[in-house]
């Protein structure tokens, strides 16, 4: 979480973009940054590479959405 | 051939009815022929809030289930010649045996009315899926809370499933004060997480409870809400420009 000093309105954002985000994917957003880590382990056994060289990116293709 | 725009919000509280009511008397005094729908069964209080609730004779259901005529139903308002409202029913039963007769009753009405604007319930259940399948536009109401928000924000989510196309954005107590030294959501904060359009902001406004506790529409007072519900009116009445 970035840090806003007595951005109110901008910490209120923040928080409701993951919120948003997480509710089309219908999963928490604990649940997604879990699935992103073990993606990011699995690719770093196929391109021997460290698991946080990896971004991941999830875009469902039905309405668009990026997490 | 009118059009039907539905008021929903998810968070009760934040203003539909009041909205509409004003909403609804301001297109009237543009000359447009206008009928406010209260979907709310069980907790109805648009007739309340237009101080129209001892005209009830027949309500909604009774019309949905043929136990009168579409005119026995509507009451009209004296004080606003185009203004006609059918209000809810106290029943509180399931309504999706009702959707069929409720469309048929729209387009009965959208050949009448110029604007039929339907008062949805709050939540998100059988009454805002009832409110919502007829509708051909929608209008969300939200306030700045962050709870207000992620609530309207569900609402959006789930009007992808409906043939409702237009969704556009009316923010109630509207603070610039407030936004301005970032303790508020501002419109343009709201409008780009939602990336739907704002029809205007409504600001508090204490003639409103006044309005109300009086049974008439603040629009017939002097007030800074009265100003930005009769924009409202004009924006949704002559065309789709952006004044906010």
């Amino acid at each position: 979480m970035i840090f806003h000093k007595n951005n109110y309105s901008a910490i209120a954002k923040e928080r409701l973009k993951i919120m948003m985000e997480s509710d089309t994917l219908e999963y928490s957003s604990k649940d997604i940054s879990q699935l992103k880590k073990e993606i990011s382990n699995l690719l770093s056994r196929y391109f021997d590479s460290p698991a946080d060289m990896f971004e991941i990116k999830i875009t469902l293709k039905q309405n668009k959405k990026r997490v | 051939m009118g059009e039907t725009i539905v008021f929903t919000s998810g968070k009760g509280g934040v203003g539909k009815t009041t909205t509409i009511a004003n909403i609804g008397a301001g297109l009237s005094q543009l000359d447009k022929k206008v009928v406010m729908l209260d979907t709310d069964m069980g907790l109805r209080n648009l007739d309340v809030v237009m101080g129209l609730e001892d005209k009830i004779n027949y309500n909604l259901l009774d019309l949905l289930e043929n136990k009168c005529r579409l005119n026995q139903a509507l009451i009209r308002d004296k004080r606003f010649p185009n203004l006609y409202m059918i209000p809810a029913s106290l029943k509180m039963i399931p309504l999706k045996q009702y959707e069929r007769a409720f469309s048929i009753l729209m387009e009965q009405l959208k050949k009448e009315f110029d604007y039929c604007l339907i008062d949805c319930p709050a939540g998100i259940e059988q009454g805002f899926q009832f409110a919502t399948s007829v509708a051909d536009r929608a209008i969300l109401l939200t306030t700045p809370h962050i709870s207000a928000v992620k609530d309207a924000s569900r609402v959006l989510h789930l009007l992808n499933g409906t043939k409702i196309t237009k969704v556009e954005l009316i923010i109630n107590e509207y603070d610039e004060r407030l936004v301005r030294k970032k303790y508020m959501l501002s419109k343009e904060d709201i409008s780009e997480l939602f990336d739907i359009p704002v029809l205007g902001t409504i600001p508090h406004d204490e003639k409103i409870i006044v309005s109300q506790n009086k049974g008439i529409p603040v629009v017939t007072m002097r007030s800074k809400a009265t100003q930005k519900f009769i924009c409202l009116s004009k924006q949704i009445g002559v065309c789709a420009y952006d004044f906010s």
